[in-house]
C-alpha cells in the first residue's frame, strides 16, 4: 500500500515538474508578472522559435549561459513564439533534447503586436531578438539576430561586475 | 566658464546614455509618412526595375513585400499569395516581392519563384541594399508606396499566416482604401516573421 502511495507522489511530482518547465502566457499583464519576478537578478529575455533557424542555431549557447551562471544572480527567460499547434510536437521536444531543466515560456496572445510594443516599439518582430536588463531592471542591450556565447557573456559580465 | 561647465555635463550624459544601452544593429525602419529613395534592381530576368517608372505606371501605388524562400512565416502564405496579389494588381498595383536574405542564392529564388508560379516579379536584392533603404528588417514585410513616393502601410500582410486563423487581412483593407481615395485607417502593424539576413557592411 505505502509502495503504491510512493508511487503515486513520485509521478505526481514528475508532472508538476514537466509542467512547471514550460509556462503560458496569454496576456500582457501575465508576460510583465515574468519579468517583474525577475527584478534584482540581471535578466536575459530571449525571444525565439523552433521554426527559425537562428533561433536554433544559438539556443544551445544560451542554455550553456544559463548553466554558467545560474548561482550569480542571473535568469534567463526564453520566451517562445511557436504556433499552439506546434507546443507538443516541436516545442517541447525541442526543450528536452536542448536540456532546457528549468522554466520557460511559450506566448499565446490574441494580438502579438502588443507584445511587440510592450518590449520595444521600434521593434518589428524579427525573432530571434534578445534583451539584457540589470538587476533594477534597466534595458542594458539588445541584440537583435543570432549570437554567440562570447557575445552574450560579455554582456552578462559587464553588468554583473 | 559656467557654459563650458554646463556643455562637458551634458555630453557626459549624454555619452553615458548612448554607452549604457548596446544595441547590436540597428536598422531604421521607414514607416508611413516617410518616402523611399529612388532604386533599381537589374534582376535575374534579365530586366530592370526601377521604382519611379513603375510609380508612374501604376495607377494606385507600388507594393513591396520582403518576401522568402525559406522562412516558415512566409511560406503558408504560398496558397494564396497568387489570389491576393491579383486583388491587389486588379486595384491598380505593382506588386514586388523583393528577396534580401544574403542566406538565399539567386538561383534558389529563381526557382522558388518558378515553382510557385508567382503573377507577381521576384526581384534579387544582392547585398540587401533595397532592405537597407526600406529599413525591412523581417519577412513577410509589407510596404505599399503611393503615387508620390510617400509610404502609406507598412507591416504584415494579414494578423495569420495559416489562412484558416486569419481573421484580419490588413494589407488588403489598406490597398481597397488607397483605390478608393480614402485614408489608410490603420497604417501600421506587426508581426513576428524572420530576421532579414543581411550582408556585414
Amino acid at each position: 500500500m505505502n509502495s503504491v502511495f510512493g508511487l503515486f507522489l513520485i509521478l505526481l511530482f514528475t508532472i508538476s515538474v514537466s509542467s512547471q518547465e514550460l509556462i503560458e502566457f496569454k496576456t500582457i499583464d501575465e508576460f510583465k508578472s515574468i519579468m517583474d519576478s525577475s527584478k534584482g537578478k540581471v535578466t536575459l529575455v530571449n525571444f525565439w522559435a523552433t521554426w527559425c533557424p537562428p533561433c536554433v542555431k544559438e539556443f544551445p549557447e544560451l542554455v550553456k549561459l544559463y548553466n554558467n551562471y545560474k548561482d550569480e544572480n542571473f535568469n534567463l527567460i526564453f520566451v517562445s513564439l511557436d504556433d499552439n499547434s506546434e507546443v507538443k510536437s516541436k516545442l517541447i521536444p525541442f526543450l528536452k533534447k536542448q536540456g532546457v531543466d528549468f522554466v520557460s515560456y511559450h506566448a499565446d496572445l490574441k494580438k502579438p503586436e502588443e507584445l511587440i510594443d510592450y518590449v520595444d516599439k521600434s521593434w518589428q518582430g524579427e525573432i530571434p531578438l534578445t534583451k539584457i536588463y540589470d538587476k533594477e531592471g534597466k534595458l542594458a542591450a539588445t541584440f537583435i539576430g543570432s549570437k554567440t556565447y562570447q557575445q552574450f557573456e560579455a554582456e552578462i559580465k559587464k553588468i554583473l561586475n | 566658464m559656467t557654459k563650458k561647465f554646463v556643455f562637458r555635463f551634458f555630453l557626459a550624459i549624454f555619452a553615458f546614455t548612448i554607452s549604457s544601452h548596446i544595441y547590436s544593429s540597428i536598422v531604421n525602419s521607414k514607416g508611413p509618412g516617410d518616402k523611399i529613395e529612388d532604386f533599381t534592381i537589374a534582376n535575374f530576368d534579365n530586366k530592370n526595375y526601377n521604382l519611379a517608372e513603375a510609380l508612374k505606371s501604376s495607377t494606385s501605388g507600388v507594393i513591396v513585400i520582403f518576401w522568402s524562400s525559406e522562412c516558415p512565416v512566409v511560406q503558408p502564405y504560398n496558397d494564396r499569395i497568387n489570389e491576393y496579389a491579383k486583388e491587389y494588381i486588379n486595384k491598380g498595383f505593382t506588386v514586388w516581392a523583393i528577396n534580401s536574405n544574403n542566406t538565399e542564392s539567386t538561383v534558389d529564388v529563381a526557382e522558388h519563384a518558378k515553382k510557385n508560379n508567382y503573377i507577381f516579379s521576384v526581384l534579387k536584392d544582392n547585398k540587401n541594399i533595397v532592405a537597407d533603404l526600406f529599413g525591412a528588417t523581417r519577412t513577410p514585410e509589407v510596404f505599399v508606396i503611393g503615387k508620390d513616393n510617400t509610404i502609406l502601410y507598412h507591416g504584415r500582410i494579414s494578423d495569420n499566416k495559416v489562412v484558416t486563423e486569419q481573421s484580419s487581412h490588413d494589407l488588403k483593407i489598406a490597398i481597397d482604401e488607397i483605390a478608393d481615395g480614402k485614408e489608410v485607417s490603420v497604417k501600421e502593424t506587426k508581426a513576428f516573421g524572420c530576421g532579414i539576413k543581411r550582408v556585414s557592411k
